[in-house]
């Protein structure tokens, strides 16, 4: 079984030195108003994000999730995203090299999701992650356009075909994505195939159309948000991080606990970056920060609705807040303009939320 | 293609396809379909089975293209909304105050929704939070839009915008109540413009589609269908329908209308069926009370109108009568007096006139008393009675100058006092009778006043040209030796009116006679012997010599055929010998070969000598 996300202690412990740092922002917002509110982020801010970044996280092209204390074909897809959109094509190359290198090592053609240091082989398990596979096809799109490296497309065009032989499923409400090649079809699971909407990519499906139109990337994109939308559970009327889709209505998967997670809460992140604003889709997700008292957003024990521990980091509240802004057009609060060091995957949101809200919503800036 | 363009291609292309598979008088007609059966707020109500009371017949709704919100998605369209789980309001203890939870989940403040369930949960173990916190908030922003356009009535854009929203997202749909609204207003708009143009099938094949739609929060509807089943021949099923808006819906004006359009529509004995059916009120009256005082009176009405109609029965009029009595009605007096006056009950319309004037100033009482008492040959105080009213209603000040008309042109008129002149000749001259003016100028030239009688003639001319008028004209002229103007009005007239042709060729014989000069032949009274006695039957009439005209009509009838001039002077001649049946024999006969103003009213006179009822019509 795959798990991931691990929300250990120690990163809890972490997050107790981060946390107090809201407190200034805060009494600054109290304090007199500044004379002009300032419009969109500074010049350079993600150049300096991504060099920060690459500074905690990447080692010779590899990127450490230092809270799992593992390497992802996630994080190397995420990174080599960032990479393309500062600029850094040397920084992405080197991320690109180490990826192709240490986890396309299957005849599968896709990313082996897992790389151990302490491990040896690395690879212990040579299953993909569908979302790390689709973050590094959709960046390796990027990189080839804002490079003209034929290389790059290539790459892309042969991750895409590997996707299309092996994960898109069919399924009543439309193809869908399986999380992995191996292990979540029907016949793994009692309750049908298990799913994980975060792993729907949205805002790359109209560039992967492009490269890979054999591919029914509408219909991908509509059983995701049709699932997401039938997946509403619990009085808080949000989905599992792990959904199964048998003859029913989508339910909790039965091999994971029915919670609302670190995996789910991306899934408001790639609705506002790809523009998709239906109310009734990002509601749910945009009160989970309250921002005024600093509360949230929390993992949620679906079936009481209660409150777990919060989701541990800033780039979490950024999320939420890129949700508010594409709910309501609410602007992001202060705070949040900077990027503060944090752990792998929430500074990793942070800088996408901060990204997807220039690109697709400068208002809120 | 990808699939999402091929389903999106279809949805736009299937109410077509169907609509060329689509068969007889419904092919037209477009009809929304249904999702959720009918509309919740109707649960308590069940609504009118059209589709039980009308015997199947699949023609009719086949073939009528389906055409749902969400179209073009296959199982998407009928999908279910999600089950939502019922609301634990009886699973949740009393004590738990779930004030604050339901106050943040208005807000959508989810962070602190989570922190309180999870208090809540700690303090009460077996507490469950409910489940419909959220409900509210479903998609307010865009169906609030749908609903702002829904009361614009731009049903069109609706479509636009759900198939806009729907073509990046496929599985979003406008809740359910909006989907059965919106659709139930759809179909009432084609049903309303089927009935409008009376397409009585089409409205029938519409209701058939929404059973939900039949039922007490649109009576419009129903009355609609109604009408469309009595426009089929369904009188049935229409009384059905109109039964179950009076056993079922509970607004009075609604259902007194119902009453109401179901007695213009339905033979009385079923109206009276459905008037049964009215609620008592506090006065004991019925609710309906009003509309079976007009059944009746519309069948008073067709009584009067048509005497050989079915009577209206005597118990309901003595009722009706003593109502009318009582509250005095003088309206109600006013049609119990016609339908005397129909049934030639005369003494009995006058009193039913005369009671109407007693309790309101009525013209048409007025007008029905004075006919009655004419009627009756009071023509005196009918004349007096009708000069009185004669400003309130043109049609009185007619039946005046009728009345005195028909006393001024008795073949013996005597002497008419001044006053009574003069008052007429005031009455014709505001009113501009023609007939008026002529009566006058006959009784001045039988008195031997031709210039009085010359100078109404002129007026009756002016008013309208006819033979008679014209005639008239002419011989007051002669009276007066006016040439000019007799030649004028012989110019004038004479190719319209053989009689006043015929004047001319008399008056030229004579003056033949007296010059010694050869005679024209006249062009229709046709030469020699036969031209001869035709001008002499018109100056014997001229002379007032009807007996003599007639006879020399009679000799010339022998030798050469009569033309429609000297048949109209034959007729008045006829007339005034007091021959009035033998007139209107003769005006009728011509009449019909060829109607002309004389024709008219030799025809209008003699009747009315024969039968003065309807001269007040």
């Amino acid at each position: 079984m795959i798990t991931r996300r691990l929300a250990s202690l120690a990163l809890v412990l972490l997050l107790a030195a981060v946390i107090p740092a809201f407190g200034a922002p805060a009494q600054r917002r109290d304090g007199p108003m500044p004379p002009a509110m300032p419009q969109g982020l500074p010049a350079g801010w993600l150049e300096a994000a991504w060099e920060a970044y690459k500074k905690h996280f990447v080692r010779s092209g590899r990127v450490v999730d230092d809270v799992n204390r593992i390497s992802h074909s996630e994080g190397q897809g995420y990174a080599m995203l960032i990479a393309v959109k500062a600029g850094d094509r040397t920084g992405f190359d080197e991320i690109w090299r180490w990826t192709k290198q240490e986890l396309f090592i299957d005849p599968s053609g896709l990313a082996a999701w897992q790389w151990k240091e302490q491990a040896s082989p690395h690879v212990t398990d040579k299953n993909n992650a569908t979302d790390g596979d689709i973050l590094i096809a959709w960046a390796l799109i990027e990189a080839g356009e804002k490079w003209k490296s034929a290389e790059y497309v290539d790459a892309a065009r042969s991750i895409l075909s590997a996707l299309g032989r092996t994960v898109i499923a069919p399924n009543e409400a439309g193809p869908v994505l399986l999380p992995g090649r191996l292990g979540f079809s029907v016949e793994d699971h009692s309750d049908g195939q298990v799913l994980n909407l975060s792993y729907w990519v949205f805002p790359a499906f109209e560039r992967l159309r492009g490269l890979a139109p054999e591919i029914d990337w509408a219909g991908v994109q509509a059983s995701g948000l049709r699932l997401l939308r039938e997946s509403r559970f619990g009085p808080m009327r949000l989905p599992s991080d792990w959904i199964a889709v048998g003859s029913a209505p989508p339910a909790p998967a039965k091999s994971f606990p029915p919670r609302f997670s670190y995996n789910a809460i991306r899934i408001p992140l790639y609705l506002a970056w790809a523009k998709i604003e239906q109310p009734d889709l990002l509601r749910p997700f945009a009160g989970l920060w309250n921002e005024k008292l600093n509360l949230g957003p929390f993992e949620i024990e679906l079936p009481s609705g209660s409150a777990l521990d919060t989701l541990g980091g800033v780039g979490f509240k950024a999320v939420v807040a890129t949700a508010k802004c594409a709910l309501a057009r609410q602007k992001l609060h202060a705070s949040l303009r900077i990027i503060e060091p944090g752990a792998y995957y929430p500074t990793t949101l942070h800088i996408l939320s901060l990204i997807a809200l220039q690109e697709r919503y400068p208002e809120c800036l | 293609m990808s699939v999402k363009r091929m389903i999106l291609f279809l949805g736009c292309v299937a109410p077509v396809a169907l609509l060329a598979t689509g068969s007889s008088s419904a092919e037209t007609l477009r009809r929304p379909s249904l999702l959720q059966g009918q509309a919740s707020g109707a649960a308590q109500e069940t609504p009118f089975n059209l589709r039980a009371a009308l015997p199947a017949d699949p023609t009719t709704t086949q073939g009528i293209p389906r055409s749902p919100l969400l179209s073009g998605t296959g199982s998407l369209t009928n999908a279910q909304p999600q089950p939502r789980a019922p609301a634990n309001i009886n699973v949740a203890p009393a004590k738990v105050d779930e004030s604050a939870l339901r106050f943040y989940a208005s807000q959508n403040d989810a962070a602190r929704v989570s922190m309180e369930i999870r208090r809540l949960k700690a303090l009460h173990p077996t507490w469950e939070p409910p489940s419909n916190l959220f409900e509210e908030a479903r998609d307010p922003t865009i169906e609030q839009g749908l609903w702002d356009l829904f009361a614009a009535g731009r049903f069109d854009e609706i479509r636009t915008a759900v198939a806009e929203i729907r073509a990046q997202d496929p599985t979003w749909r406008p809740s359910d109540d909006f989907i059965t609204k919106f659709e139930r207003a759809e179909l009432r708009v084609q049903l309303v413009a089927a009935s409008d143009a009376k397409d009585a099938a089409g409205v029938l094949t519409l209701a058939e589609f929404d059973p939900g739609m039949l039922a007490c929060s649109d009576i419009d509807v129903m009355w609609r269908v109604a009408e469309a089943l009595i426009q089929t021949g369904d009188q049935a099923r229409a009384q059905e329908l109109y039964r179950y808006i009076l056993s079922n819906c509970a607004d009075p004006a609604a259902r007194l209308a119902t009453v109401q359009k179901a007695s213009e529509l339905l033979p009385p004995e079923i109206v009276k069926t459905l008037i049964a059916m009215g609620r008592r009120q506090p006065g004991g009256m019925s609710e309906f009370e009003a509309v079976q005082l007009d059944l009746l009176r519309r069948q008073i009405g067709s009584s009067i109108s048509d005497p050989t109609s079915q009577p209206v029965p005597v118990a309901e009029l003595r009722k009706f009568e003593a109502l009318v009595t009582q509250k005095k009605f003088a309206n109600d007096a006013v049609l119990l007096g016609w339908l005397r006056y129909s049934q030639k009950d005369w003494p009995g319309a006058a009193q039913w006139f005369k009671q109407a004037m007693s309790w309101e100033r009525v013209p048409k009482a007025a007008e029905g008393y004075a006919l009655a008492l004419r009627q009756q040959g009071q023509l005196q105080e009918a004349e007096e009675l009708a000069y009185e009213w004669r400003d309130a209603d043109p049609l009185i000040a007619k039946l005046y100058v009728e009345i005195v008309a028909m006393a001024l042109t008795e073949p013996n008129p005597g002497t008419v006092e001044a006053g009574r002149l003069s008052r007429t000749a005031g009455v014709v001259e505001t009113v501009k009778s023609a007939m008026g003016a002529q009566a006058l100028g006959w009784y001045y030239y039988n008195t031997s006043a031709y210039q009085e009688a010359q100078s109404w003639f002129s007026k009756a001319v002016a008013w309208e040209a006819n033979e008679t008028n014209a005639l008239g004209l002419a011989l007051a002229a002669h009276q007066v030796k006016d040439q000019a103007l007799f030649r004028k009005t012989i110019a004038q007239y004479g190719e319209r009116f053989p009689a006043v042709a015929a004047l001319e060729a008399y008056n030229q014989k004579v003056a033949a006679k007296t010059a010694r000069r050869g005679t024209r032949r006249g062009g229709g009274q046709g030469g020699g012997r036969a031209g001869q006695m035709a001008r002499e039957a018109v100056a014997q009439f001229k002379d007032g010599k009807y007996r003599e005209a007639l006879a020399t009509l009679e000799q010339r009838a022998a030798i050469a055929r009569e033309d429609h001039g000297l048949s109209v002077l034959r007729g008045w001649s006829l007339y005034h010998l007091s021959q009035y049946d033998k007139a209107r024999t003769l005006f009728a006969e011509l009449d019909k070969k060829r109607s002309t103003r004389d024709t008219q009213y030799g025809l209008y006179y003699s009747s009315s000598k024969l039968d003065p009822t309807h001269l007040g019509d």
